[in-house]
């Protein structure tokens, strides 16, 4: 049983050069399923986008990650490193495809449309796929995107970091799902308020634990 | 022994040149800076006959037998002639007209209600349509890699035995860029070298006082989504740019499309309910129920008597571009054939 999915920003700190390595990692779960209200969710497809990781100290900006999108699959055991010079207190991202890569035509690796995150009968990426088969509900169909006015699904979020020993974002699939349950929203297949909406619980659904 | 050094040189990089030939990006003198990144997609004729390949191959579809030529012929400026609404898969039936395909470099969006808004992405769209390819994109791009005439082109072409979706897109959108039409007698007679009959020429003044508003010379659309009046149409229920921006705004709306080549592409209207553009004037020329948001640059009938239509006409005639029309670069590629 899985209550969240992590992200996991491992990172080591070499003294001498102060150079760091972190380390983000997709927690993957020993189990395809959530229990909820006596329903058993299992995940079947569980993706999204972070994009623009930025690093910063005391408000300043002290890093931008040059690799523009990581298509992070929920399922999978995806692991990113990064490289870092310099220290930090704060992290920031993107989670979706802002206007700016969008508008750019087609792109390769995590943004390559053979990823199964573009829309095809309305350009835009899907910025966060969660499809789930469910024993009592109906299965979820949530494809998340659009990135302009006014169905803007793309989140900004940001976390103090306390130590950076190991640092964890964490995305809790749980939390969204009980405030889709309340929402009695299963299918969402293009740019729309109810997107935006959804949009916002994904967002709050992360947190991070610094270890 | 240095100069003959340097003519050596010289003359293998004219070698190298013509061996790695760019096709030359065509931009007619009037026309306007395209919208379309050259940059981030440079032309160059074997990336441009790859593209055209995929364009008529059929592999795209589910089952092999549909192909973007289907429904968008060479001969008809690459619209569908005949078809108020193409069939594609399983002869299942379209959604809409479909359209011709040139100037593409020039459009800001795609598609008829606007939904596509980079050329690169269009053909995602018709591939995946249950009605049209029915295949999904990342299969496409494992049977095109897994095919063994591709994979010599790939390798010619980019040193690797297979491609990318990305580059499968950036190759299909070289060849739609390619498909330029400015050589119709418009055009000749806008260089100084032909002329207009009398007829013609009555004609274009009364297209540029009553038509150009919205279609604008050079490129004979000015892009906008405009609601003709024409109604929504009783088996679809078309509601048009509303389906992609959902604001009630844009019930009704479609893209205006350009008049060049006109003769070669009918039926017309988004749903291809008008078979001859005599009735197409007609339309515009006679009162018709107007909804609320018809533009309103039609709210009433264009004053335009039988005579006037008729000079309109023969003046869209000027439109036709017999120079893009039969163009062999732009035909099936007959080395499919080979294969």
């Amino acid at each position: 049983m899985i209550k969240s999915l992590l992200l996991l920003f491992c990172l080591c700190s070499c003294s001498q050069s102060f150079s760091q390595q972190i380390h983000f990692k997709t927690k993957a779960s020993t189990s395809p399923y959530v229990y909820l209200d006596q329903d058993t969710v299992e995940i079947k497809v569980l993706k999204y986008y972070i994009t623009k990781l930025q690093l910063w100290k005391q408000q300043q900006l002290v890093y931008t990650d040059q690799r523009g999108a990581f298509l992070i699959d929920g399922l999978s055991d995806a692991t990113y490193y990064l490289a870092i010079k310099k220290p930090y207190d704060s992290l920031s991202f993107t989670l979706g495809i802002d206007s700016a890569i969008q508008r750019k035509g087609a792109l390769g690796k995590d943004l390559d449309p053979t990823n199964g995150m573009y829309w095809a009968w309305q350009s835009g990426y899907i910025h966060f796929k969660l499809e789930t088969h469910s024993s009592n509900n109906k299965p979820l169909q949530l494809h998340i995107g659009g990135y302009a006015y006014p169905f803007n699904t793309i989140q900004q979020l940001g976390f103090n970091v306390t130590s950076t020993k190991k640092i964890s974002i964490q995305f809790e699939l749980l939390k969204l799902l009980q405030q889709i349950n309340s929402q009695k929203v299963y299918k969402i297949m293009s740019p729309s308020a109810e997107a935006v909406l959804i949009a916002s619980f994904i967002a709050q659904s992360f947190s991070i634990s610094n270890e | 022994m240095n100069k003959l050094g340097c003519i050596l040189l010289i003359c293998l990089g004219w070698l190298w040149l013509c061996s790695h030939q760019s096709a030359t990006p065509l931009f007619p003198k009037p026309f306007p800076k395209p919208i379309y990144d050259l940059a981030s997609n440079p032309l160059q004729k074997d990336i441009i006959d790859l593209g055209r390949r995929f364009f008529y191959d059929p592999i795209l579809s589910k089952n092999n037998t549909i192909s973007c030529a289907s429904c968008h012929s060479p001969y008809n400026a690459f619209a569908h002639v005949d078809h108020a609404l193409s069939h594609g898969i399983y002869d299942r039936i379209g959604f809409r007209n479909a359209p011709a395909l040139f100037n593409l470099a020039w459009a800001p969006y795609f598609m008829q209600d606007g939904a596509i808004h980079h050329l690169d992405m269009q053909a995602l769209a018709p591939i995946s349509d249950s009605n049209e390819m029915q295949e999904t994109f990342d299969h496409v791009i494992s049977k095109i890699n897994a095919d063994t005439s591709y994979k010599i082109l790939f390798k010619k072409v980019y040193h690797q035995p297979q491609i990318s979706g990305a580059q499968f897109l950036k190759a299909m959108a070289q060849f739609l860029l390619s498909l330029v039409s400015a050589e119709s007698k418009y055009d000749s007679v806008m260089r100084g070298k032909a002329s207009f009959s009398q007829q013609e020429k009555k004609g274009y003044l009364l297209f540029q006082k009553h038509c150009a508003n919205c279609h604008q010379e050079p490129l004979f659309t000015n892009y906008e989504f405009v609601n003709n009046g024409i109604g929504e149409d009783q088996h679809l229920h078309d509601l048009g740019r509303y389906r992609v921006t959902k604001d009630s705004n844009d019930l009704l709306k479609f893209k205006v499309p350009s008049l060049r080549n006109i003769e070669f592409t009918a039926p017309y209207m988004h749903d291809g309910r008008y078979a001859s553009l005599k009735d197409v004037l007609r339309f515009y020329a006679s009162a018709h129920a107007m909804q609320a948001n018809t533009d309103k640059r039609l709210h009433n009938p264009l004053p335009l008597n039988a005579n006037d239509q008729v000079d309109i006409i023969s003046f869209l005639l000027c439109l036709s571009d017999k120079h893009f029309i039969f163009n062999p670069q732009h035909a099936f590629p007959k080395s499919m054939l080979k294969n």
